[in-house]
């Protein structure tokens, strides 16, 4: 019979904080995206020196309890702010991390799925970008001290000199939560923990004591490990006293009780020594200047001094009898305004904590490659569409590839990396001949597993994959969420391209056709890629939703465009970007640069990408690869071009900024991210009119577009521009300006939520 | 013949089962205790990151996926995070290490506690990590782990001089529990000590590269599975014994050459890859350099992949 009459659940959220004004103002707005509604915010600020409790005033109003703390002592604040919460279950979180959005909804599953559960305690990403691994999952801590933060399987065994009945699992400071009157009933934070054991020492007490602990797998906190006054500017720049004196506490004042004085004392004495070889060898490396490895000597000798004696002489510092909350719960959610996402490390925008007019998504985009590990294709233009979702105020996770789990923010975005190698899926397909296919296949698996894992953490909407290597494939049979699929240059296409596809492209061909059709809807890059669909996988966009959405950069800023260059009668440069090969219109242009120089000998071509000759029959052919090919042709010409090979990504970038105007005669492109990135600089382009440059370039007035296949076409739009500067000048300015008004990544990403929002709202999907 | 079918029935069938699996999550959790244990080993000083290098090993070569290239991977990712988050600490230590000069038949102690096969690792480690050699400290622990995650049978050595690179290649190959070692020098000056620690598995070849390779691949039918070039640094000197020794490498074997960034070096192996396109480059899987006033940049690793079949 279920209790219908009982009244939800409340909790006390419980922020101590000292001097973060930024960050606390981060996790504030990040719990207003809680699901759970039911819960109160105390925020107790130490002796502060920044403008905290005004921050919290002015941008929280009445909505935040404010408690403060006269000391310095985070167990002390702890305390305070225990006496004045009003809920049933207080969670502490830490002033540097934000919660999952389904934080306290999950924690509320548990405690009121079993009335005896004193505490219960969740897992802990260090969230830093270039860091994102787990920092707590299934803690454990001994009466004598010793532990350990990630226990991946809480079965495994530990090697630990306290027997198995000693050890207790603990939570970490900044994803705790206990019942109060739990917390009342063991007396407590002891106040002698200054900063540090506070949680592992609550955690061995209620384990003690026989209550019930319950460590959830999910209830994710995100952490982003702040400045602080106990964190110095060395690394190595620690509270050592805190540090050694703290472990010594607490290892005589639970082992001692539970295993005798004996133990307890060699415990803590092995732990002395562990910490002083630990000085021993920072000192030996090098890495205690100026000072530092006395200091910390003498802070380790006060520290057994003090240790011991509190250990073993004094008494605990607890914060005597604490009564029934002085005041009632104070709601803290607003329901009347829908606020922008919030990461971790702030909104992406600083100072833009403005309401939307809608919910904002929450969204989870697919790619196998992503930046920094690749920075082209796929990878790229879902680098940038993350961005610009996560600026509009959208919460965006991408899903990619990396050596194991891992979750960082960057830029505002949940970065989530997955691995599917070994996960021993499908392997079936590598024996009868598709090894590619079992990878593909397996991380796929490893991406619907994240989306899973994902959608208990947070308010999932929508998953976007693109119509490449797979990846959301098993999502999409799963058929939990809506999917869109991001059509670019297809797989198929390639596929048909080269000369006798492999029954494996075949069989990857069908199940892309597949995608688009099971899709709920899809988006295609250009017009030009929406054909294409049509043409090669037969997708004509019925039975779902279908969209073009123009790609884009994240335009450099104004003072970053370079002025164009004056005409000083030197060298006008006309660079070419792109992989030496047919596709890539190279023969055109070669067959016009004669013809250029003949008519414009000011122009000098610089042309940057790498020979791919041996691959599309140019080498089998003639013998040589492109370069040679036109210096053994055009040898008198060799002076004013230039081979560049293989660029990286900032050459190319100055490559951009110091031409005069930029060319790319492609005979197809599906996209042409190229003649943006030339119009982010203000340059004029010229391509040709086949797929995606025809929506990009308008001829005759951001530059010029010219029939594939045409070199003489192609000389006269380059002698035009390259003998007349103001016509650069002003075809530059009007490309900059087309690209500021149609190419944002905030124009694409607007585009993207307006298509998702269609999706969603219709819902029922073939 | 697979069909689509067959792939979406073989999804179903996995979405069907256990979400919350077994082999997946084991390995996940292998994973995520690998990159748990690459950041202890960041944060550890220099004793415990000596554990935390045999941890990593153990770790790795646990682990069921594609090892060979994690191991690199790995690997090049910790020295790489060492090099950029602990400014200075490497060279520092390498220097500390150069200078100490300890005899090598008396390796550090192990760092874990005594007895046990990870202590004994430790000590190998640890071992590989002192010996007196002309190699940087990520050039040691790269050799290492080249050895111990490849596990090649059979190995060569081009320029052995005072065995120390031999030394931790041996390591390796004991904490393997095989191998062999095929050392080349003209002029070998390796100390008694060390030659006792490595004389189980090395056979020493007195003579001048390229000429004696052939000699000595006569006594490894099989071919080289793995193959460390140190020997004339000229780049006539690199180029010939790389050619010298390409034809005896057994398929899917790796070429590995020492002062990749040396220029001459750098331009003989540019130069061998151009020749050979079957090869794989690797790239450097050890990128620390060694400036050395008057000389030149010393130091590199560079790893170059034969295909499996020829």
């Amino acid at each position: 019979m279920p209790e219908a009459s009982r009244p939800p659940l409340t909790f006390s959220v419980v922020v101590n904080t000292c001097d973060r004004r930024e960050s606390l103002r981060t996790l504030l707005y990040g719990l207003e995206h809680q699901t759970w509604p039911h819960f109160e915010v105390v925020v107790v600020i130490g002796p502060t020196q920044d403008d905290s409790r005004e921050m919290v005033a002015r941008e929280f109003d009445d909505r935040v309890v404010v408690v403060d703390c006269p000391a310095f002592n985070l167990s002390i604040s702890r305390n305070l702010g225990l006496r004045r919460a009003a809920g049933e279950v207080v969670a502490f979180v830490d002033d540097d991390a934000v919660p999952a959005p389904r934080w306290l909804e999950q924690l509320a599953e548990i405690y009121e799925g079993d009335p005896d559960v004193a505490g219960v305690g969740g897992r802990t990403y260090d969230a830093r970008p270039h860091v994102g691994h787990l920092q707590f999952l299934f803690g454990r801590f001994s009466v004598l001290g010793e532990q350990e933060d990630v226990r991946p399987d809480p079965e495994a065994d530990l090697v630990w000199s306290a027997p198995a009945e000693h050890r207790f699992p603990r939570f970490h400071g900044t994803n705790m939560t206990y019942r109060r009157q739990a917390l009342v009933d063991l007396g407590g934070f002891d106040e002698r923990y200054e900063y540090l054991f506070d949680d592992a020492d609550i955690g061995v007490r209620f384990g003690r004591a026989g209550r019930r602990l319950v460590q959830s797998p999910r209830a994710t906190v995100y952490h982003v490990p702040g400045s602080g006054r106990n964190r110095g500017k060395s690394p190595y720049d620690l509270n050592w006293y805190s540090w050694l004196r703290s472990t010594i506490y607490f290892t005589l004042k639970n082992g001692g009780p539970a295993l005798g004085h004996g133990r307890s004392v060699a415990s803590a004495l092995r732990h002395v020594s562990t910490m002083e070889q630990r000085v021993t060898d920072l000192a030996a490396a090098g890495c205690l200047p100026d000072g530092l490895e006395p200091k910390a000597r003498k802070m380790l000798r006060q520290a057994v001094l003090h240790g011991f004696a509190q250990g073993l002489a004094g008494r605990r510092h607890l914060p005597g009898p604490i009564g029934p909350p002085p005041a009632p719960l104070t709601p803290f959610p607003r329901a009347d305004r829908q606020l922008p996402a919030v990461s971790p490390l702030g909104f992406p925008r600083p100072g833009e904590w403005l309401p939307m007019p809608e919910k904002p998504l929450s969204i989870a985009l697919l790619s196998v490659e992503y930046p920094p590990r690749s920075t082209h294709g796929v990878a790229r233009s879902t680098h940038t569409l993350a961005r610009g979702l996560a600026q509009l105020g959208h919460e965006v996770h991408v899903i990619t590839r990396g050596d194991g789990h891992r979750v960082r923010v960057e830029d505002g975005v949940f970065v989530r990396e997955v691995n599917g190698f070994g996960l021993g899926r499908f392997e079936d397909f590598a024996s009868s001949g598709y090894p590619n296919l079992t990878h593909w296949l397996a991380h796929s698996q490893a991406v619907y597993e994240e989306v899973a894992a994902l959608r208990q953490d947070h308010a999932l909407d929508i998953v976007d994959t693109p119509l490449w290597h797979l990846d959301g494939l098993v999502t999409l049979v799963a058929d939990e969420l809506p999917v869109v699929v991001r059509a670019v240059t297809a797989m198929k296409q390639i596929a048909d391209v080269h000369a006798a596809p492999s029954p494996e492209a075949a069989l990857l061909g069908e199940l892309e056709g597949d995608l688009l059709v099971r899709a709920a809807g899809v988006v295609s890059n250009t017009h030009a890629t929406a054909e294409t669909l049509e043409r090669v996988y037969g997708y004509r966009g019925e039975g779902n939703e279908h969209a073009v959405v123009l790609y884009g950069l994240e335009p450099a800023p104004d003072a970053d465009v370079p002025p164009p260059r004056a005409d000083d009668g030197g060298d006008v440069t006309v660079l070419f970007v792109g992989r030496l090969e047919g596709r890539k219109g190279v023969h055109d242009l070669f067959a016009a640069i004669p013809r250029v120089l003949a008519l414009a000998p000011r122009a000098r071509f610089v042309i940057a990408g790498e020979d791919n000759s041996r691959h599309d029959g140019f080498f089998a052919r003639e013998g040589v690869d492109y370069p040679t090919w036109f210096q053994k042709r055009h040898g008198k010409l060799a002076g004013r071009v230039e081979f560049l090979g293989f660029v990286t990504e900032e050459r190319l970038d100055e490559l951009y900024r110091g031409c005069d105007l930029f060319v790319a005669p492609s005979l197809y492109e599906s996209f042409g991210l190229i003649y943006l990135e030339a119009m982010n600089y203000a340059r004029p382009v010229i391509g040709c009119s086949a797929g995606g440059p025809r929506e990009i370039i308008v001829d005759g007035d951001t530059g010029f577009l010219v029939p594939p296949e045409d070199p003489e076409r192609l000389a006269a739009a380059l002698v035009r521009l390259v003998t007349d500067a103001p016509l650069r000048q002003r075809m530059g300015r009007a490309g900059r300006a087309r690209l500021l008004e149609k190419f944002t990544h905030t124009a694409m990403a607007r585009g993207f939520a307006e298509f998702y929002r269609r999706v969603i709202a219709k819902g029922a999907r073939p | 013949m697979v069909t689509k079918q067959d792939v979406l029935a073989a999804i179903r069938a996995e979405l069907a089962g256990s979400r919350t699996r077994s082999a997946g999550a084991a390995f996940q959790a292998r994973l995520d205790r690998v990159r748990q244990l690459q950041v202890q080993f960041r944060q550890a000083p220099l004793g415990g990151r000596l554990v935390g290098v045999k941890k990593l090993f153990h770790w790795f070569t646990a682990s069921a996926f594609d090892r060979q290239a994690k191991v690199i991977e790995a690997l090049v990712d910790t020295v790489d995070q060492l090099g950029a988050e602990r400014e200075g600490l490497v060279q520092r230590l390498s220097a500390a290490l150069a200078s100490a000069d300890r005899p090598v038949a008396a390796p550090p102690p192990p760092v874990a506690p005594a007895g046990g096969p990870a202590a004994e690792l430790a000590a190998r480690v640890a071992a590989a990590i002192g010996a007196e050699a002309e190699m940087l400290l990520p050039e040691r622990v790269a050799m290492f782990s080249l050895i111990y995650g490849l596990k090649p049978k059979t190995v060569l050595e081009i320029g052995t001089f005072r065995g120390g690179s031999a030394l931790i290649m041996v390591q390796a190959m004991d904490a393997n529990g095989f191998g062999e070692l095929f050392c080349v020098d003209p002029q070998p000056r390796i100390p008694p000590a060390v030659w006792s620690a490595i004389a189980h598995r090395a056979t020493l070849f007195e003579g001048a590269s390229p000429g004696i390779v052939s000699q000595v691949a006569a006594a490894v039918p099989g071919g080289f599975e793995f193959a460390l070039i140190d020997g004339d640094h000229s780049y006539e000197g690199a180029l010939a014994d790389a050619e010298a020794v390409l034809p005896h490498m057994a398929p899917g074997g790796r070429m590995a050459f020492h002062d990749a960034h040396f220029d001459q070096v750098e331009r003989a192996i540019d130069d061998f890859v151009a020749r050979h396109p079957e090869l794989a480059d690797a790239g450097l899987v050890s990128v620390e350099a060694n400036p050395v006033a008057g000389e030149g940049v010393w130091g590199g690793i560079r790893l170059l992949v034969l295909p499996k079949a020829r």
